[in-house]
């Protein structure tokens, strides 16, 4: 089992009150609360705070976990003997394997047990003698990264989960799941999914957890993607801005002829109606061209001419406005 | 191999029944009935208002929310009028979000 510093991660000293766990805990969870921070790796560090502050801010749970010693962080650890014994009250036995959990899913088993009111005869620490007690599995959260093409036309992805559960033996386990699951075309980032029964399974009856599934879209090299629309970058040269011109535009279905009007001015949005990303329900995204006149960066000696010959012949003055 | 294993949006257009979210939550009817009194959560068709939540249907993006909630709850001891104020606050902050990214989307890369 890897250690991790509980205090460390609270920022208190081992010495630190209640109150100050309190007080460190409510700082921190306001910094790196997935749901609320925009820091890097928030749900990481959240996850390590929230176990931190179960276990410190619970006077037996802290007094087991001080009873670990002192580590380093991340450093491989086995609890000293007759720890399981004196503090798991018959939940696990010493010398059962504990490689499997983490530190963490330790701690919490620990206070699910004196939830439960502790003290079930082993096999079956969860659920005391005669008793028909059941309960639902956890459910899971993961991250689904789909490229913007796995998301126009649907996909499968497998998903390794690792999930804590109640082996048949009552104690807690690490399970591992390889779920394969097919992603509906119109799926976009930030969407969310959810799976029912594919979470942790129940215990003794109870319900298997669900899935909750969110997608992520990795950038893509020429569209950018906003809810279901599309938007691509369009240059064009100041020919074709002036006279018009019919060109093709790559789309996710390949290329389209459009036609661009007489006039046309750099900023424009030209939509393409229902080229974007499909809807799981309803119509699809457009794909919008943001257009850009291009310059010419070395003008042949005839462009210069020819511009220059514009310029003299030019009747509009696009800064009558700032007279 | 199994059959993959298909998957349901949580959106608007998908409905639940308004007791769903007790269990993908983990919150007590009781808080779930508060949130319902900030106005949080309500029936997706409006002939059902006169029903009692436990018989309403509610979109499954509800099912999100009702998460977030819970979260709130447990990782800040938030009660319901707390929750029902971030809850409001992080739609504007997703909403103001969302717009600014479209915004952008709309501003051409400088070419090479």
């Amino acid at each position: 089992m890897k250690y991790i510093d509980y205090y460390a991660a609270l920022e208190v000293d081992h010495n630190a009150s209640e109150a100050d766990v309190k007080k460190a805990y409510r700082r921190l969870a306001r910094k790196y609360h997935p749901d609320v921070s925009k820091e890097k790796d928030a749900e990481e560090k959240f996850k390590v705070i929230a176990e931190a502050y179960q276990t410190l801010s619970d006077k037996e749970k802290r007094a087991a976990y001080d009873q670990l010693g002192s580590h380093r962080s991340g450093e491989d650890f086995r609890p000293p003997p007759g720890w399981e014994s004196r503090f798991s009250q018959g939940g696990m036995s010493d010398g059962v394997d504990l490689g499997g959990i983490d530190l963490g899913d330790l701690f919490e088993a620990l206070g699910r047990q004196r939830a439960r009111g502790g003290a079930g005869p082993r096999p079956h620490a969860f659920a005391g003698e005669g008793e028909t007690f059941s309960m639902p599995g956890q459910d899971f959260e993961a991250t689904a990264q789909l490229t913007l093409e796995d998301a126009f036309h649907g996909t499968e992805v497998n998903l390794d989960l690792t999930i804590p559960d109640i082996g048949p033996d009552g104690n807690l386990r690490q399970a591992h799941r390889n779920v394969r699951v097919r992603i509906p075309k119109g799926a976009t980032e930030g969407q969310r999914l959810r799976v029912p029964g594919k979470g942790g399974a129940g215990f003794n009856g109870g319900p298997s957890g669900a899935l909750y599934l969110n997608i992520r879209i990795a950038p893509h090299a020429r569209f950018r993607l906003s809810g279901h629309d599309l938007y691509l970058d369009l240059p064009i040269t100041p020919a074709e801005a002036v006279l018009g011109a019919k060109i093709e535009v790559p789309t996710m279905e390949g290329r389209v002829a459009l036609n661009i009007r007489p006039g046309t001015r750099s900023g424009h949005k030209l939509r393409m109606g229902g080229k974007g990303l499909p809807q799981p329900r309803g119509t699809p995204g457009d794909l919008y061209c943001i257009i850009s006149i291009v310059t010419p960066t070395a003008p042949s000696d005839k462009e210069r001419a020819l511009y220059t010959e514009l310029a003299a012949a030019a009747h509009e003055d696009p800064r009558a406005h700032l007279a | 191999m199994t059959d993959p294993v298909e998957l349901h949006f949580l959106d608007d257009d998908t409905l639940v029944p308004f007791t769903d979210l007790l269990g993908a939550s983990g919150l007590a009817m009781e808080l779930l009935i508060q949130l319902v009194e900030h106005g949080i959560f309500e029936p997706a068709h409006p002939s059902e208002r006169g029903l009692v939540p436990a018989q309403w249907r509610v979109s499954s993006h509800a099912l999100f929310v009702a998460r977030r909630a819970s979260r709130l709850h447990v990782d800040f001891g938030l009660d319901a009028a707390g929750i029902a104020l971030a809850l409001s606050l992080m739609d504007r902050i997703d909403a103001l979000e969302r717009q600014l990214h479209e915004l952008q989307c709309q501003l051409p890369r400088q070419p090479r």
